[in-house]
């Protein structure tokens, strides 16, 4: 029994790693037409037997049963999938931790979330469609986490911030609304609306656009020459950048 | 049949349908329980008084009988407190109304211009079904403090007694519209009532309904449901289809379900381009989609639809104020709210604050000195306090923080004001704890504080405070100023 009970804790150890892959598939996030959803879809489906396995199995010892040869055959087909992705997350985890690349921002837009609202609220776990950015210019589906859910919807222009990769395969770090483009949407109606192009030029500072940056702050002083101050905080903000970049 | 080795394989595989049954049933039994705990778990404590009538109440609050349940949560509560009260409040809770009549009677003859007497009076008048009394009452402290929850529910309470339905519609919209809940349980157990009577009347007003079981959902969430389907009703009967339409919105946004919550709103704006609460509540919900340029065409259209109301203009002044930084529209804005509005304090205020802004201090001191003319305000007070300060009139400045303190000691702004007052007498020790006490009343950045550490020799302290500040905002560039220079003063410091 006792043999038993410690191969069911096995399961749930494995499940536990299941769990660990998908956060780094989600975090460490690839962009993908189809397969990193699928990915982390399988390693989601594969995570969940697995922790039901090993409930089931502990539970069958508790009873003095033998673990039933479906349960047996189902647990080797888990635990191969759920290895395989836990060494597909290491991977990704270690290609995005390791990365010291700067990021790279593209101004796309969400065609659609999977599972959008539905009677029990937000789904914490989906995926979204983006226009692609990218030739060949096919959709491209990026995991979304449940934090990031409720900012986006269809519709939306967004910036994704991608990056190298340690070992070279692209990883986005972030996923924004375009500030860029909603401010000038409003610089349109309100053109002295200060706080609109502080917001908008700290925002392409935040995103390495350094150029754009200054000539927002261009922009701004021109419209606000009383403002003194304003000026002098985005220099310090543009100065260590300008020599991180020299 | 028996197998060969004399097994039962009939009764064996009754056996086991059995088991599966019993484990169905009890799976069943399991959840509806589950879901009946976590129904009664959301809902306030005050439908659980520990009382027969309260459990009578509750039943009967179950059974969707609300006049019911009303009657006996006011016995319940009858029986728990004194009978001989010596307030008015109180004996309206004791449910003795000619004593809670009389004592009010005597208050107000005390103090005229007591508010809480003047509501008892306008509560015993709606009990009594005098609802013309009742709205005259309740409308003297509407006069003084125009959103009065309290106030604002018993005259929309007497007014849909009164078959004015549009009059009770709005002050019921007017009521939720706030951020806050009523201070008096009777109201509550007024508006359970009426919650049950409306609803039994041959025609009755399915909005007012669907209104006010929406701010019964407040105590009860599951009530939203309930909500829904008299919303849902109204907009078949085409009862003010459109804040029907909002009641709906407001329902799914409670539920998160925020993309069909905004196409509610839109429909309400399409059947009522001037219901302001739609248009705010779109406007809510495209801000938290970051959508500054809808939510400020949206907050505009509400401006435009309803100037006078101070509500609207508020959320306008916020947009164009702390979202967009627009001073200058913000300015315009605000003058034309006063104009609209001479008689309110907080126009004043945010007038004032706008001119402050754009360094108009002498118009700024005039427009706060005329806010607290019309109400003692806090953020009046500090506000020009701020303005003489701009204008090196320092002991008035001091005077003006003062006063704010005395009226609201948990507002930060003041504390900032003296402590810079302090600074610049190089009073450093009175400084610093003006400053501390800012800080621990959440003023946003007190990189000032932080300079003071440093001058005055407290090292590690302008380390620390440093440390916070910049974990908030890490770009603050006075804040990384300060600790390059706090780390050099530090390393000077040290035993080479």
């Amino acid at each position: 029994m006792i043999a038993q009970i410690r191969s069911g804790f096995c399961y749930l150890a494995l499940a536990v790693l299941g769990a660990w892959s998908v956060w780094a598939q989600f975090f460490y996030r690839a962009s993908q037409p189809y397969l990193t959803v699928l990915m982390a879809v399988l390693t989601l489906v594969a995570t969940g037997v697995m922790l039901a396995l090993g409930f089931v199995r502990i539970y069958r010892a508790l009873q003095r049963k033998p673990p039933k040869r479906l349960v047996r055959l189902g647990y080797r087909a888990c635990g191969f999938v759920v290895v395989a992705f836990t060494l597909w997350g290491a991977f990704l985890f270690a290609n995005g931790r390791l990365d010291r690349s700067d990021p790279v921002a593209h101004a796309t837009e969400i065609v659609g979330i999977a599972g959008s609202e539905t009677g029990m609220g937000i789904i914490p776990f989906t995926w979204m469609e983006l226009r692609p950015w990218r030739e060949p210019r096919r959709p491209q589906r990026l995991l979304v986490r449940g934090d990031e859910r409720p900012r986006f919807f269809n519709g939306q222009p967004v910036v994704v911030l991608t990056r190298r990769g340690y070992f070279g395969v692209a990883w986005v770090s972030a996923v924004e609304p375009d500030v860029a483009r909603q401010s000038r949407e409003i610089l349109k109606l309100t053109p002295r609306a200060s706080q609109v192009y502080k917001d908008l030029i700290r925002f392409y500072v935040r995103i390495g656009r350094l150029d754009e940056a200054r000539r927002t702050a261009g922009e701004y002083t021109a419209q606000f020459p009383d403002d003194r101050d304003f000026p002098v905080q985005v220099a310090s903000l543009l100065n260590p950048r300008d020599r991180s970049n020299h | 049949m028996d197998e060969p080795g004399g097994a039962p394989v009939g009764k064996a595989s009754r056996k086991r349908s059995t088991k599966i049954q019993t484990l169905g049933i009890a799976s069943i039994v399991l959840l509806v329980g589950l879901a009946a705990l976590d129904r009664v778990g959301r809902m306030d404590v005050r439908f659980f008084a520990d009382s027969w009538p309260a459990a009578r109440g509750f039943v009967h609050y179950l059974a969707a009988d609300f006049g019911g349940a009303a009657h006996w949560y006011r016995v319940s509560i009858a029986s728990s407190v004194n009978p001989r009260q010596t307030s008015s409040s109180g004996a309206l809770l004791a449910g003795n109304h000619e004593l809670a009549e009389a004592l009010a009677r005597r208050e107000l003859t005390q103090h005229p211009e007591a508010l809480a007497p003047a509501l008892t009076l306008a509560e015993i008048a709606l009990a009594r079904a005098q609802n013309s009394e009742a709205l005259e009452q309740a409308g003297r402290v509407l006069k003084v403090q125009a959103d009065d929850i309290d106030a604002l529910l018993v005259t929309a309470l007497a007014q849909a007694r009164r078959h004015e339905r549009a009059a009770a519609l709005d002050t019921l919209k007017r009521a939720l519209r706030q951020d806050r809940l009523e201070r008096r349980y009777t109201v509550f157990l007024a508006a359970l009532q009426a919650a049950g009577e409306l609803a039994v009347l041959d025609d009755p007003p399915l909005c007012i309904l669907a209104h006010i079981h929406r701010y019964l959902s407040a105590y009860d969430p599951a009530r939203v449901d309930t909500a829904a389907q008299y919303a849902q009703r109204a907009i078949e009967a085409g009862d003010q289809a459109d804040d029907a339409l909002v009641t709906l919105a407001t329902v799914h946004a409670a539920r998160g379900q925020r993309r069909r919550a905004l196409e509610e709103f839109e429909k309400a704006i399409a059947v009522n381009p001037s219901n302001t609460t739609a248009l705010l509540g779109a406007a809510r919900l495209r801000a938290a989609r970051g959508e500054l340029a809808a939510e400020y065409q949206l907050v505009q259209a509400a401006f435009q639809a309803r100037p006078d109301d101070p509500f609207v203009a508020e959320r306008m002044h916020d947009v164009l104020t702390r979202r967009l930084g627009d001073y200058r529209q913000a300015l315009a804005m605000d003058e034309t709210a006063v104009a609209a509005r001479p008689d309110d304090p907080q126009a004043w205020s945010r007038l004032g604050a706008v001119q402050s802004r754009l360094g108009e201090h002498e118009a700024a001191l005039r427009s706060f000195g005329r806010s607290v003319e019309l109400k003692a305000l806090a953020e009046a007070h500090e506000g020009m306090g701020d303005a003489l300060r701009q204008l090196e009139r320092y002991d008035e400045a001091a005077t003006a923080y003062e006063r704010a303190v005395k009226i609201d000691a948990y507002r930060p702004g003041p504390f900032v004001g003296l402590a810079l007052l302090h600074a610049r007498e190089q009073r450093y020790p009175q400084a610093l704890d003006a400053y501390e006490q800012a800080r621990r009343l959440g003023a946003d950045q007190v990189v000032e504080l932080c300079a003071l550490y440093h001058e005055t020799g407290k090292l590690s302290r302008a380390m620390g405070c440093l440390q916070d500040v910049l974990a908030r905002d890490p770009e603050n560039p006075r804040g990384r100023t300060l600790m390059e220079q706090v780390q050099r003063t530090a390393a000077s410091r040290r035993p080479a």
